[in-house]
């Protein structure tokens, strides 16, 4: 029997576009043009855009492969005219996992590649926030096959989608502090118009971009009507340039202004200055993290409970790539993803909950995958955070255990003992029912799974690092 | 003028015989009659921007016209101040 050979495989979320399709082989990333969308696709590449928009960084870097190079099966596919290739982006990302920041960075970076398009005679045909992939921590435009010709009339259909995809979560996080990201994971499609205006104040909905963007359009398609679409004749369903153009202006001023209402920093935000530690306690700790990081030269690294990102820092510092911080406290998220833009780190902290992290859904429940499985890390840090799962959302510590260890092949976590002023915070109006929560019981269960291969004390509260390796 | 009218014309139309239509159908049309009322808003400015500077225009010439005739064109005489070539001597 022959070895199985490596079929190119379809991405179960490029399944919409009759103009081309997204296919995976052997880590490489191809994409079918088809000739649906072959005479817009020569027509973009004639003016130039897509060099100057990938040497600016914005979009994603694109060839035209070479026949030997492209596999068989994409060929085979009926109506393909030619295949281009992108270079694989290491994680993929959704819009429900993004800070704040990162999708206000998004949201103005679709609007500046539409304005840039439309000087050339291009336009998108969509405004999907699912369009856009972070690299480190900037966005970058990935669907080559929404740029299209302009049409002189053509209204912007893409609007009620950048209004739900990228506008509204921002709204909703400005106006009314509610972070966007678990709203956004249930529908997929964005926050509807519909649902925001029901929650925000009556002076902020006749505010003049509100109006326009989300009030009007809203009360359009309440009332419309089966006469209207014909009343409006053919020459005044003509949109002209200018109009366009105002739109996405108007959308960029606005977008740019949105900021998070400044608040009293949540219990997480002032947890860098206000913890358990003394100084030299925390330069001990991120001396372990470098130590381990110069010892097992990890490319990518997760840093579970990343707070603000001091010990993703360390490790960038200390020769890793990529650093990925999973991080549920909203502000906390912001003010991480803030250094990361601020400091030009190659770090992501991104919205993900341990205890409810990313699952598998859309279209097939394929769509848009679980997080664990669409991503890969050399190495894991759960530092300060074993006793969030185990005490405070009472996961027991041996599953605890079994998940950190899963994530990566090696790793560093902290047991914080009961003695610990946190721990005992936790437990302060509550039953103790954690009677295997020790030290002796962690590094036991620790040890039947993995290997231990260092140790150290880092505090007076006789907090513990403890290094393995699988 | 027909943009303006244009534009209460179906804001009319939309109050006056509102019907609930599903959403679902059709969600992109709200937006697209933004577009034409927005179009048809810039539109008419730009029509009065231009009345306005032809309006202006007018309204200089007028005023130039006026004064050309008081002032003298230069390089000619007024020969209703030539002193009366008898009188000299």
């Amino acid at each position: 029997m022959c070895a199985s050979r490596n079929l190119p495989i379809q991405d179960p979320a490029s399944y919409r576009d009759p103009k081309g399709t997204v296919y995976h082989h052997s880590s490489r990333v191809f994409r079918t043009v088809t000739s649906c969308g072959v005479e817009d696709f020569q027509f973009v590449l004639s003016t130039g855009l897509l060099e100057r928009l990938e040497s600016e960084g914005k979009i994603i870097a694109t060839r035209v492969a070479k026949e030997e190079e492209i596999p068989p099966e994409c060929l085979q596919v009926p109506g393909v005219e030619f295949v281009i290739e992108h270079p694989k982006i290491e994680l993929i990302t959704y819009p429900y996992e993004w800070s704040f920041g990162a999708l206000k960075r998004a949201a103005l970076l679709q609007l500046d590649i539409h304005l840039a398009a439309l000087e050339c005679g291009v336009t998108l045909s969509d405004a999907s926030a699912y369009n856009i992939q972070f690299i480190g921590k900037d966005p970058v435009f990935i669907d080559l096959l929404s740029f299209c010709r302009y049409r002189e009339g053509e209204p912007w259909l893409g609007h009620r989608q950048y209004c739900e995809q990228f506008l509204n979560p921002l709204l909703l996080r400005a106006y009314k502090n509610i972070a966007h990201n678990s709203w956004y994971r249930g529908t997929l499609e964005g926050i509807p118009s519909a649902e925001l205006l029901k929650i925000l104040d009556l002076s902020t909905k006749f505010r003049f971009n509100s109006f326009i963007h989300l009030l009007l359009p809203n009360l359009f398609q309440n009332f419309r009507t089966k006469v209207d679409a014909r009343a409006i004749s053919q020459k005044q369903r003509r949109i002209p340039l200018h109009t366009i153009v105002f739109l996405l202006r108007s959308l960029r001023k606005w977008v740019e202004k949105l900021r998070i209402p400044s608040c009293r920093g949540s219990v997480w935000s002032e947890y860098s200055e206000a913890n358990t530690y003394s100084n030299e306690e925390r330069e001990a700790k991120k001396e372990y993290v470098a130590d381990f990081v110069c010892q097992h030269q990890p490319r990518t690294l997760w840093d579970l409970g990343c707070n603000t990102g001091d010990f993703s820092v360390v490790a960038l510092n200390n020769g890793v790539e990529t650093a990925v911080g999973w991080e549920y406290d909203p502000l906390t998220l912001e003010l991480a993803y803030k250094r990361a833009v601020d400091e030009g780190l190659n770090f992501l902290p991104l919205f993900l909950d341990a205890v409810n992290p990313s699952p598998c859904q859309g279209w097939r429940q394929s769509e848009r995958r679980g997080f664990a499985e669409r991503a890969n890390a050399d190495a894991v840090i759960a530092l300060a955070f074993i006793h969030h799962l185990a005490i405070a959302r009472n996961i027991p510590l041996e599953e605890a255990i079994d998940f950190v260890v899963s994530l990566a092949p090696v790793g560093v976590v902290e047991f914080v003992p009961k003695s610990d002023p946190t721990v005992q915070v936790m437990l302060e109006n509550r039953q103790d029912i954690f009677p295997h929560y020790t030290e002796d019981n962690f590094l036991h269960l620790l040890g039947n799974k993995v290997r231990i291969t260092n140790t150290k004390l880092v505090s007076k509260t006789s907090r513990k690092l403890v290094t393995f390796e699988k | 003028m027909k943009c303006l009218v244009f534009v209460f014309w179906i804001i009319s139309l939309v109050f006056l015989t509102a019907k609930p239509a599903y959403a679902y159908l059709d969600p992109g049309t709200g937006s697209l009659i933004v577009q034409t009322v927005i179009a048809a808003v810039i539109g008419s400015l730009f029509a009065i921007k231009i009345y306005w500077q032809k309006l202006k225009a007018f309204l200089l010439r007028r005023k130039l016209n006026r004064k050309e005739r008081v002032l003298p064109v230069e390089g000619e005489v007024d020969m209703s101040l030539r002193i009366n070539d008898s009188k000299r001597s």
